[in-house]
């Protein structure tokens, strides 16, 4: 390695009592990616922040971080913010809130080159401005508008655009893509790789994604209760982790390409307040031993000639691979799907805009689902998957409030709109939700047996025989019967998801509807929620809808798959079936841009065109021909199909799948013909 | 845009029509216009009185509907009727609604642009010095009646003028008759001193609050951060992106409270002896005339309909998000 680009030795941030990055080291060399990935608490936010000198106020940094030889820490607050920008650039996570919603975005990217460049002429920065945009692949005209009036993605490559405008030499990007769609995700993605490549930038990326990680970056960190604990070449880390926590770590996370088993890590993440001595993954590492809890192992070398894989752990060498075995897999005695416990037929749903008292809808309607059929049966698991704004949610929030809309929705074969009001609610009462934000979806002054407890209230058990109940619904979820006098708050996030999960359970429903079952809790905690529902799903036979966008989740726990994109289904097919050989374009895309957690894989790619313009879905034809590669490629007599006529979902010679596509449902053996076909 | 406009001023309109019509009916109602006329020695004749309660339109015998709807029909010719020293009520608010003015352009101006700039730096100093003080400072001054403060005031100038030995500040009455020329706007100016200071002492100490929350709201976004990852510096972005993202939602406020100046800052017009809008209602309702209570109402009602519209307007002009 030469001369380094970022150098940091040492590195200490305090917020007063607790230590949030206990003495960091990480070399960068210019143009190098090296990815940062940890755990809720790990100290990955500080970190950067330490780096970009952002910390918030009451924040003490210790240490050394030398960019281009220049030493950052101890410089005052002028001296860095010349240096922001040129030196060191930041793409945020939410660039909703980073961007000014008072200002148009183009004016928000020349900001930077004027602040750095007194001399910088109007012109001159409208040029470089247009050069930006370019870069990023936003439309020059996007430079008039407002943040809010951008996608998401489109919102972030203005972030983008902002951190490139002065050519810096170190770019970080902290969760870049945390809260975009997944083929949204990898144009960002693509779009930062390719900025960072023309100006020969290096780039931090920090994420809780491994799959981000593994795509895109050179070297990877590991971080974890405010140290690095391991670091070394993508490919060697993915390939042999060392340290029992990046290991544990690989296990835990789902692999969309296989339904492997998954290997929680037990216990939860540390607070920075309360670390004890010793190594800070000790209380929850399988290998630890007595000197783990007592001294801090440093980062050393693996090998005295292999100087680019540290890792921190004492035992480096004397464990092998059976921490975090892979159990067995499973082999589920499961009965075939019985009879159907939820089917939802032709349902349309549509949101009225400018919702006054006087004057709702005037400003017109949106469809949020079109056309849509779902059936679970007796014993299976469907998913429902869809980036945001496909009409999931909708969909789901349709079988509980039931505002009367075309469409039927049948519970065990009755009707709702039809059934009588009492039958009605004894209906509602067998389908059960759990929701996505445990800790909204939890009454903070009420106990989680009183929680649990309430469904069987409503139910009318009698009292001596609910305690019995809710102690036995703990336990199926694993926790424990006396945390029935806990309160929400005094509970870790993944254990108040338990309880979610156990208040659904406790009237053995005939159908527990999910929604985003793991989104927003930490990969080691994640695993050991959709194991515990997988085991559910074998031994109990448990009947769910899954709701969620996370194909990795679909992948680990669903019968089968229905795929939903701006208010239609695009497919529906068996698990197995879509993950090896998915037809409809959409479904391709999607697989295609799910990050896995293996830097041999292909790098997620995004096939389906950017949403860089502000397209009105047509309501005539196919909602998503513009961004469709198969539209873009078919010729007109083909396109004037596509434009006019919505496909609807057609058999295929798979009996399990079916697709709505005019191109690409006909089967190799031209089972079914698109009608349009003999013209051309 | 003009649609939303046009349909909000029609809606106006009937609000405005019926406020109008309530505060006729409940001065009426409330208000006592024979009032004046007893206690006299020797009596009023019977017949002045029921001229002079014909010129009002007040006369109890008739029944309210009717008054009311004379009333009305007065006011769709642009008259709001007579007052009780028979001058037009109409010419009287116009007078008195500009002694108001003189009132609530300087005070609301200095006030509100204090207050924000008090609430911006105790905002960016959280819990340092400036920030306890001016904390303390307005929770005293919102805790004391208005007239507490014009009071302290009043003896403060008293003693300056001692000091200074001359009439420095006055503070009875708007101007000393006698004066022209260039004398008689100093006289004025003189005159303006406290009461304006002490309508911005009140408002510096209610907007420096709001302007501190909002701030804040503001800081705890990344929007500063973003910025100071251009390359702005601590100051610059908070100058440059945090005070006016900040300073937004204040329009709203600031034209509210410049309004509720105009319709009468009563306690302040009082302590001062100022003749503005306040003191018009409060003598109409110890006068027990009607009809200048009535007009007092219509005009408060119109202005808080009008101010409305300008507020939205304003805040739709400062902040792109908003579509009317």
């Amino acid at each position: 390695m030469g001369e380094p680009l970022l150098d940091v030795t040492d590195l200490h941030v305090r917020f007063g009592e607790a230590s949030a990055v206990r003495g960091v080291d990480l070399r960068m060399s210019p143009g190098e990616v090296v990815g940062l990935v940890g755990e809720s608490g790990a100290g990955k936010s500080a970190f950067v922040c330490g780096v970009v000198g952002l910390l918030p106020r009451g924040a003490t940094m210790t240490g050394s971080v030398r960019l281009d030889r220049t030493e950052l820490v101890g410089l005052d607050d002028r001296a860095v913010s010349a240096l922001r920008g040129p030196g060191v650039a930041m793409v945020f996570q939410d660039p909703l809130s980073v961007l000014n919603p008072l200002r148009r975005v183009g004016t928000l990217v020349a900001e930077p080159l004027h602040l750095h460049d007194r001399s910088l002429s109007r012109h001159g920065a409208a040029t470089r401005v247009d050069e930006l945009f370019h870069l990023v692949g936003l439309p020059s005209g996007a430079q008039q508008a407002f943040a809010h009036e951008l996608s998401g993605g489109m919102r972030q490559r203005v972030g983008i655009a902002v951190a490139m405008a002065c050519s810096p030499r170190l770019l970080v990007a902290d969760e870049p893509t945390t809260s975009l769609d997944v083929t949204v995700q990898a144009q960002v993605l693509d779009v930062l790789d390719t900025a960072r490549q023309a100006s020969g930038a290096g780039l931090l990326l920090v994420s809780h994604d491994l799959g981000v990680v593994a795509g895109w970056a050179d070297r990877v960190a590991v971080m974890y209760g405010g140290r690095i604990v391991e670091q070394a070449q993508a490919d060697d880390l993915f390939a042999s982790p060392q340290m029992p926590y990046t290991t544990g770590l690989l296990r835990a996370v789902p692999d969309p390409r296989e339904a492997r088993r998954l290997v929680p890590v037990p216990g939860d993440p540390p607070v920075a307040a309360y670390l004890a001595p010793g190594c800070a993954f000790a209380p929850r590492c399988p290998a630890a031993q007595r000197r783990c809890t007592r001294t801090d192992p440093p980062l050393a070398p693996l090998g005295t000639d292999d100087t680019s894989h540290l890792v921190a752990c004492w035992r480096t060498g004397e464990i092998g691979d059976d921490v975090f075995a892979v159990p067995p897999p499973r082999e589920p005695q499961r009965p075939a799907p019985g009879e159907p416990v939820l089917e939802i037929r032709d349902l349309h749903v549509t949101h009225r805009l400018d919702a006054g008292v006087w004057r709702r809808g005037r400003r017109g309607q949106v469809v949020a689902v079109d056309d849509v059929s779902v059936t679970v049966r007796r014993g299976e698991i469907v998913a429902l998957v869809g980036e945001s704004g496909a009409g999931k949610t909708s969909t789901v929030e349709h079988i509980f409030d039931g505002t009367p809309s075309p469409g039927t929705v049948r519970v065990l074969g009755q009707d709702l709109a039809q059934a009588a009001r009492p039958e009605r609610r004894r209906l509602r009462r067998t389908v059960q939700l759990v929701a996505q934000d445990a800790t909204d979806a939890l009454n903070p002054r009420m106990t989680v047996g009183a929680a649990i407890a309430e469904p069987l209230v409503l139910a009318r058990v009698p009292r001596p025989e609910r305690h019995d109940r809710v102690a036995e619904a703990l336990t199926t979820v694993g926790l424990h019967g006396s945390d029935a006098t806990a309160y929400p708050h005094q509970l870790s996030g993944g254990q108040r998801r338990r309880v979610t999960v156990a208040r659904a359970l406790v009237t053995n429903p005939e159908l527990v509807v999910l929604d985003e079952p793991v989104a927003g809790l930490d990969v080691s905690v994640a695993a050991g929620l959709l194991e515990l529902l997988a085991d559910l799903r074998d031994t109990r036979g448990l009947t769910a809808l899954v709701v969620t966008h996370d194909l990795a989740v679909v992948r680990h726990l669903a019968d089968r798959v229905a795929v939903m994109a701006v208010g239609r289904l695009v497919e529906e097919a068996s698990t197995e079936a879509l993950f090896t050989a998915p037809t409809h374009p959409y479904t391709r895309a999607l697989l295609a841009a799910v990050p896995v957690p293996d830097p041999t894989a292909p790098r997620p790619a995004a096939s389906f065109a950017p949403d860089t313009e502000w397209t009105t879905p047509t309501t005539t034809g196919c909602r998503l021909a513009p961004r469709c590669p198969l539209f873009a490629n078919a010729d007109p007599d083909q396109q004037t199909l596509c434009r006019t006529q919505p496909p609807s979902l057609v058999a295929t010679h798979d009996p399990t799948r079916t697709v709505a596509c005019h191109w690409c449902s006909t089967p190799p053996d031209d089972l079914v013909q698109p009608p349009q076909d003999q013209s051309t | 845009m003009l649609r939303y406009l046009a349909r909000r001023a029609a809606n106006a309109l009937v609000l405005a029509l019926a406020a109008t019509c309530l505060g006729y009916v409940l001065a009426s109602v409330a208000l006592d216009p024979l009032v004046r006329f007893r206690g006299n020695n020797p009596p009023v004749p019977d017949e002045q009185i029921r001229h002079a309660l014909a010129i009002t339109g007040t006369d109890p015998n008739t029944p309210l509907a009717s008054r009311l709807w004379s009333w009305l029909s007065g006011l769709a010719h642009g008259s709001l009727g007579t007052s009780v020293d028979n001058r037009p009520v109409t010419s009287e608010i116009a007078e008195r609604a500009g002694t108001s003015l003189q009132l609530l352009v300087l005070g609301t101006v200095l006030g509100v642009g204090l207050g924000v700039l008090v609430g911006v730096v105790g905002a960016v100093r959280q819990h340092r010095w400036f920030d306890r003080v001016t904390t303390q400072g307005s929770f005293v001054v919102l805790a004391t009646p208005t007239f507490v403060v014009a009071v302290l005031l009043m003896v403060g100038a008293t003693r300056l003028n001692e000091a200074a030995g001359r009439q420095v500040i006055r503070f009875t009455g708007q101007y000393t008759p006698g004066h022209e020329g260039w004398a008689a706007v100093t006289d004025r100016a003189s005159h303006l001193v406290l009461p304006t200071l002490a309508l911005v002492i009140g408002l510096v100490a209610a907007f420096s609050r709001y302007q501190r929350a909002a701030m804040l709201d503001v800081l705890g976004t990344d929007l500063v951060r973003g910025a100071r990852a251009m390359g702005h510096t601590q100051r610059s972005a908070l100058v440059r992106h945090g005070v006016r993202v900040a300073m937004v939602p204040m329009s709203t406020l600031a034209v509210y409270t410049a309004g509720m100046v105009l319709a009468g800052a009563t306690i302040t017009e009082l302590a001062f002896s100022w003749h503005g809008m306040g003191e018009y209602l409060l003598l109409a309702a110890q006068r027990g005339d009607v009809n200048a209570a009535a007009g007092t109402v219509a005009c408060t009602a119109v202005l808080v309909l009008v101010l409305g519209m300008v507020a939205d307007v304003l805040y739709a002009w400062l902040d792109p998000r908003v579509r009317l």
